[in-house]
């Protein structure tokens, strides 16, 4: 059932004299249980999407349901969702025990009740032996747990994450999206999470929507959305490194790179949906270029030893640079040439007007 | 080994000389307050009396504060006269306090939150006008409360306020500025309202401008002499402490000079409550200080 639902959300501020409109027409809808990511550009409006849902801003026009029912005029304390900031917001002159226990202060549990929630809530997030310190007495992943745990206690079944681990350590990341991911299927809250970051995106998701131009611009499962990006702008966005996007000409067959100097086959799916001589905008991931064999040939130009493996950027002539993936063991040089060839099955195709995918006629 | 003993004698001699020069600013601190407390526990009666020797007390005697506690200054009041205007001050004092902390934080907060059209002009305007002379504004602020019918005890505490909350308002806006609106959002994700936001959150947060518009309101209220004379002047049994002071000070004993030892004893009497509220401030705003530190 559609859990959280947005119809054609517009917002415009302006901050500083300068008018910007971060929501155009944005719509988007949530399914009871899914751990949605919002993955976009940094100022592009995600954190903007969020504070509407939770109703701490007002949208211009548009409506948003929460479970079903238009909550466009409830003010945030009575949509019942729950929210984690990037800061964490964690009352500086409060303990994690008081922080924790705010939200049902505030609906005059009984004092009984709070002790039980929040020291359950804290067993959850392994913080239960800090409850009596300060906020400033706690690392950053500490902060962060609390700032969950302040969340959850409430036992709000949406949950809305403002790029939460931001400020964390690259390895503490690492742990706390994996907890984030046990607590989620523990729970079956329905969270929104907003990011950035691919990595982060790609690995908590299971469902990824693209946020660029004040719209969404795909929605689906990450791996769908990764590897059949629904137009160009998403297939040169998600992943890292991201997609080799080319222009094209359908010629017998084959696709033609533009500048002549690429020829790949057309896969037999597509052949019911192009015609001969169609321009096309085609892509392929770094990672489906098979290098060694094929008669696709290219100089090496760049080099990028990330660790796990080395992003080659080859020279196919006339300048045009595409990434291909080689394991880090392999050895290669600037000014090596190359052959390789594409993985059949792993081109998406795309229309040069629109940048839009074109769907395979066949799968 | 001569270079070393040198350069010790140049610390000792700087060490020295910055000793006396403290010692010498804090007597000329510290002189005016030892003088008024001896004063207050002597006999003497006329300034000019007054000598060198005073300074070290050979008597210390109660005199004076027995007259100031027990006098009956004012035929016409049946009570002791000093308690009452102190009373009087106090609750004049206190009234104002409560009232500009009330009205700061409230400008304050929308001068920093809302989003209105010249909102900056606004918080400019009110930083100018505190430029003004308090004293300036004691015959337009007559004639206003005279046309009001509120030339009384509730008059002035309105005559006071917002002398102290425009003030107060530009700094709760800076303060309020410095305070990251993710706390409030937070809050009202929570269950806050708005409103709610700003007793509970904004007004702990910003702790110290409180304890400081408290202190100012406080302060303006209970020191003001010429607004307080032009208001209730002529209604003794209204009279501030300041007010009475004044009156012991000048015009208790026509035939001679005035009565400085009871005048000081007042002073120091006044005082006691002024110092109470700078310590209980002082706690607040340190105590706020050290919980918000240390939040990256």
């Amino acid at each position: 059932m559609e859990y959280i639902k947005l119809e054609d959300v517009w917002k415009t501020y302006k901050t500083k004299g300068v008018t910007v409109t971060p929501l155009r027409g944005l719509s988007m809808s949530v399914d009871k249980g899914e751990l949605v990511v919002v993955l976009g550009p940094s100022g592009e409006g995600k954190t903007t999407l969020l504070r509407v849902i939770a109703g701490l801003l007002r949208q211009d026009k548009g409506h948003v349901y929460l479970r079903g029912e238009l909550v466009d005029d409830l003010p945030p304390r009575e949509r019942n969702v729950a929210m984690v900031f990037q800061s964490y917001a964690i009352y500086p002159f409060m303990s994690v025990y008081d922080n924790i226990a705010f939200p049902l202060k505030l609906m005059h549990r009984p004092k009984q009740e709070i002790d039980a929630q929040v020291k359950k809530v804290a067993e959850m997030l392994r913080i239960g032996d800090i409850l009596s310190k300060k906020p400033s007495e706690l690392s950053g992943g500490q902060r962060q747990r609390v700032a969950i745990a302040k969340a959850l206690v409430k036992g709000a079944d949406i949950l809305l994450m403002d790029e939460p681990m931001a400020n964390l350590d690259a390895i503490v990341r690492v742990y706390a999206r994996e907890e984030l991911k046990q607590l989620h299927k523990e729970l079956g809250t329905t969270i929104v999470y907003v990011t950035h970051d691919q990595v982060e995106a790609l690995s908590l998701a299971t469902k990824l929507a693209v946020l660029h131009d004040g719209v969404i611009q795909d929605f689906g499962d990450p791996m769908e959305v990764y590897r059949r990006p629904r137009n160009t702008w998403v297939a040169s966005f998600v992943g890292n490194p991201p997609m080799n996007v080319l222009e094209g000409t359908v010629r017998e067959g084959y696709i033609v790179s533009k500048k002549g100097e690429l020829k790949l086959p057309l896969p037999s799916s597509y052949r019911g949906s192009v015609k001969e001589g169609q321009d096309v905008t085609f892509g392929f991931r770094p990672e489906d270029a098979v290098v060694g064999e094929g008669d696709l040939r290219g100089v090496v130009s760049m080099i990028e030893r990330v660790g796990a493996y080395t992003v080659v950027h080859v020279d196919v002539g006339d300048g045009t640079l595409l990434r291909v993936l080689y394991p880090s063991t392999t050895q290669v040089n600037r000014g090596d040439k190359v052959s390789f060839t594409v993985r059949p099955g792993s081109l998406v195709l795309f229309d040069p007007a629109t940048g839009k995918r074109v769907e395979a006629a066949s799968s | 080994m001569r270079g070393r003993s040198r350069r010790l004698a140049y610390k000792a001699l700087r060490l020295g000389i910055s000793y006396i020069v403290l010692i010498v600013v804090a007597i000329w601190a510290i002189m005016p307050i030892y003088y008024v407390i001896m004063l207050s526990f002597s006999h003497v009666t006329r300034l000019l009396a007054v000598s060198i020797k005073d300074l070290v007390p050979t008597q210390v005697t109660l005199q004076a504060y027995r007259e100031l506690l027990f006098g009956r200054f004012i035929p016409s009041i049946k009570a002791p006269d000093f308690p009452l205007w102190v009373a009087h001050s106090i609750v004049l004092a206190a009234a104002t306090s409560l009232l500009s902390i009330a009205l700061a934080m409230l400008a304050g907060y929308g001068l920093s939150r809302l989003d209105m059209p010249a909102k900056k002009t606004l918080a400019t305007f009110t930083y100018i006008i505190t430029f003004l002379p308090v004293t300036a504004t004691t015959v337009p602020l007559y004639l206003l409360f005279a046309q009001l019918r509120l030339l009384n005890y509730y008059g002035l505490v309105l005559a006071y306020t917002p002398g102290t909350a425009v003030f107060a308002a530009f700094l709760a806006k800076l303060a309020i500025d410095s305070i990251p609106p993710d706390y409030e959002d937070a809050a009202m994700v929570d269950g806050l309202s708005r409103f709610g936001v700003f007793i509970r959150i904004v007004f702990r947060m910003a702790m110290p401008i409180v304890a400081l518009t408290a202190l100012l309101g406080f302060l303006g209220a209970y020191m003001d002499y010429a607004t307080a004379y032009a208001f209730i002047g002529t209604n003794s049994n209204q009279w501030t402490a300041m007010l009475g002071l004044y009156y012991l000070a000048g015009l208790y004993n026509y035939a001679s000079a005035p009565n400085y030892n009871i005048f000081a004893a007042g002073a120091v009497l006044m005082g006691i409550p002024l110092m109470a509220l700078f310590l209980v401030s002082q706690r607040m705003m340190t105590r706020a200080y050290s919980s918000l530190a240390g939040i990256k």
